[in-house]
């Protein structure tokens, strides 16, 4: 047992590897603790991602039990390259066609016509990569992304809990497939080598940092993260595959190919030490109240959630840190909990403001039962800016734009608290000629610019409203005097809402002046649509 | 003897002609209209108190009335908030006006008048709105003078449109619009600080 076997491959099972043995290969391992790091590689996550695939079809897989078969039919996930869309993901079905990655999307076109194809969308899998890591950490606390599409986990400490590396596997393997994502996992002592192993269809799980060699020796070059340039140069030099490249001399290696191929060989095979950052999950502020008596009234429910709200406030200055969003719960006996959310434009950490709007909330709502619990969290949590405030603050804020943006915004919240989010809105101008559609309730970003020099009138109805006729001409209060020429407006041919109408100026007989129009897509009735405030 | 007469009642300061105005330590927001600038004490709508528009019905020109002042006023970078208009503000027109839209809000009128109400006293309270314009339907007299009393402090100008004239009002400055003649007629009812009951023709 004292000559390192590079050429074994024997592997030992799990506890019983004598520590000296590792000794003699790496001086630079802990001597005490050997990490074992299971990659998890998702290949179809770029395809995964979207939400409208059809159902998968579940396809037995003869190492880890169950594995599920990506969506029927063929679909790819296109991404660019060098200016020209290119084929970065295929399903099983768009394979058997014989569409492979980097391919030029014509030519996937050609091979298979009816195919789907979907943009590449990266955040979209970043997140999705950020949430199975956070669905990970319930198996060890070190999880780390290898984007795009793999996590790496370190899970010696873990074996024992879960009671060894098989279970751990298929409870592994149960989740990712109830959340319908084709996967492969692979473990090895080292994150690269899992990570190589997975990448290239061998699931496999080494425990021996010895075996590694040998293990991966088969695997070939264009299996490596290298550059196609570098592939190439190896296998003009006749290196094919793992192996080859481990019998050269070290020196040579490096010389020749350089340094950073020389320290990735020996980051795989664990002689150098590949540290990882863990991922970390946003911060989380949890706290509660149990009451002393139940409440069924606001104002000692409002003194209670004042409490929370200056712990809360306490934790966000001790972080420099402020807060959008913030959920208190008011829990009964012997029935749900009541959910109050409240939503923030800017980011506040202000006691006196947070309170005011959740009295608003509270004072709002009916309690269905007496209230024995107060809960405060938030998850949304910014870092702070503050703004200087004037010294004396009796002078008008008027010369300030930040100040009084800063209280407008306030006074917005406290509205939105009491009226709801949709009753207070901004308004803007949209591209539109037909007046119904020319404004909306958002902010236009762009400067606005009237479509028309002709006068357009102060109010205007939701709906025009039918005007009745009177010896041929429209009817209000009194019969309408016409005091304009006509203005034509046609529009909207290209959503099937086109309309045709000759808006006219006039003005009814008690003083008040129309803006009414002939829709000559309906038999010439007249309808108004404006006054003119 | 006229002279003489004349300099006692010029400058005899406690002599108070009926006819005058008190001089106003605010200054006004220019109507944009200068027959009606002239009769008002401010020189223009007061920029820290409540305004009740009288008007029979709506789209006789109470808007036009006010939209230069709401041009003006928006440019400033201060903000102007719509509560429960009868029908919709048409943003052609508003741009046609020269009002600034990124500070303009509108509160839709499905909401009750107390909420209406207490809106327009919460943002007329701030500083950063300049402009409050309000349709709240039946309001106790109390609820205007809180109003009133909200506009001074917060510097801003608010805006009440009502179609009956309630004769004991709190608010600063009340007028009275009647159609004529293709124009608008505006009838001061109250003013603060005055007792003149002008009225002036404005044509749109």
């Amino acid at each position: 047992m004292g000559t390192p076997d590079f050429l074994s491959t024997v592997e030992l099972p799990l506890g019983e590897t004598p520590i000296h043995e590792w000794r003699s290969v790496d001086k630079q391992a802990s001597p005490t603790y050997s990490p074992l790091w299971l990659c998890i590689y998702l290949p179809q996550l770029a395809l995964e991602v979207f939400n409208d695939l059809p159902p998968k079809a579940i396809q037995p897989h003869q190492k880890t039990g169950l594995v599920l078969v990506a969506a029927d039919g063929p679909h790819v996930v296109q991404d660019e390259a060098h200016g020209r869309p290119i084929i970065h993901t295929v399903s099983p079905a768009a394979q058997s066609a014989g569409i492979a990655p980097s391919m030029p999307l014509a030519a996937a076109y050609a091979l298979c016509p009816t195919l789907e194809v979907r943009k590449r969308d990266p955040n979209a899998e970043t997140e999705q990569l950020k949430r199975l890591a956070a669905w990970a950490k319930q198996f060890t606390p070190i999880v780390s992304l290898e984007p795009p599409r793999a996590l790496l986990l370190e899970i010696r400490g873990s074996l024992r809990l879960f009671g060894g590396l098989p279970r751990l596997q298929e409870r592994l393997s149960r989740g990712l497939t109830g959340f319908g994502f084709c996967f492969r996992i692979a473990a090895t002592p080292t994150p690269l080598a899992s990570l190589l192993l997975a990448r290239n269809g061998r699931p496999d799980v080494i425990e021996r940092k010895q075996a590694l060699r040998s293990a991966l020796g088969q695997l070939p070059t264009t299996g490596l993260p290298l550059s196609t340039h570098l592939i190439k140069r190896l296998a003009r030099a006749g290196i094919r595959n793992l192996h080859d490249l481990w019998r050269l001399p070290r020196d040579g290696l490096a010389r020749r190919f350089g340094l950073e191929l020389l320290h990735y060989l020996d980051r795989v095979s664990g002689i150098l030490i590949d540290p990882r950052d863990s991922h970390r999950l946003p911060p989380r502020f949890v706290t509660e109240l149990v009451l002393v008596e139940e409440l069924t009234t606001k104002a000692p429910l409002v003194a209670a959630a004042q409490r929370l709200i200056e712990r809360l406030c306490r934790y966000l200055r001790s972080r420099d840190m402020g807060t959008t969003r913030l959920e208190l719960e008011l829990h009964h006996i012997r029935q749900p909990a009541t959910r109050i959310t409240l939503g923030l434009r800017r980011n506040t950490r202000d006691e006196v403001h947070l309170l005011g709007l959740l009295e608003e909330h509270l004072n709002r709502i009916q309690l269905p039962a007496a209230v024995i619990k107060l809960g405060l969290n938030t998850q949304e949590m910014q870092p702070f800016t503050a703004t200087n405030q004037t010294l004396f603050a009796q002078q008008r804020a008027f010369s300030d734009p930040a100040q009084r943006d800063q209280d407008w915004q306030c006074v917005m919240d406290q509205l939105r608290a009491r009226l709801g989010t949709k009753h207070v809105r901004g308004l803007g101008i949209c591209a539109d000629h037909r007046p119904e559609r020319s404004w909306s309730y958002e902010r236009s970003t762009a400067p606005p610019r009237p479509a028309t020099h002709a006068r357009r009138p102060l109010w205007l109805l939701a709906k025009p409203q039918a005007l009745p006729l009177r010896h041929g001409r429209p009817w209000r209060r009194g019969l309408l005097l016409l005091q304009s020429d006509p203005e034509r407006i046609e529009s909207g041919w290209w959503d099937g809402q086109d309309i045709r109408r000759d808006y006219y100026i006039a003005t009814d007989t008690d003083g008040s002046r129309l803006w009414i129009f002939r829709d000559l897509n309906s038999n010439n009735a007249w309808y108004l649509h404006g006054y003119f405030g | 003897m006229n002279g003489e007469l004349e300099k006692l009642l010029h400058n005899n300061p406690s002599l108070w002609r009926g006819r005058d105005t008190v001089a106003s330590a605010m200054t006004g927001i220019k109507t944009g209209f200068t027959q009606l600038d002239d009769i008002l004490p401010w020189g223009g709508w007061p920029s820290n108190a409540l305004v009740e528009v009288v008007a029979p019905q709506w789209g006789i020109g109470e808007l036009q009335l006010l939209l230069p002042a709401m041009a003006r006023l928006s440019r400033q970078g201060r903000w102007v908030i719509w509560l429960a208009p009868p029908y919709l503000p048409y943003v052609s027109a508003l741009i046609q006006g020269g009002v600034d839209l990124n500070r303009t809000c509108i509160v839709p009128p499905e909401n009750s008048n107390e909420d209406v109400q207490w809106s327009m006293e919460k943002t007329l309270r701030t500083d950063a709105c300049c402009m409050a314009l309000a349709w709240p339907g039946k309001l106790a007299n109390h609820s205007i003078r809180r109003l009133q009393l909200a506009a001074e402090t917060g510097s801003s100008l608010g805006v009440i449109f009502r179609h009956t004239d309630a004769s004991a009002s709190a608010a600063a400055l009340r007028v009275l619009l009647s159609p004529e003649n293709g124009g608008l007629k505006v009838r001061i009812l109250k003013v603060r600080g005055g007792h003149r009951r002008d009225a002036v023709h404005l044509s749109l």
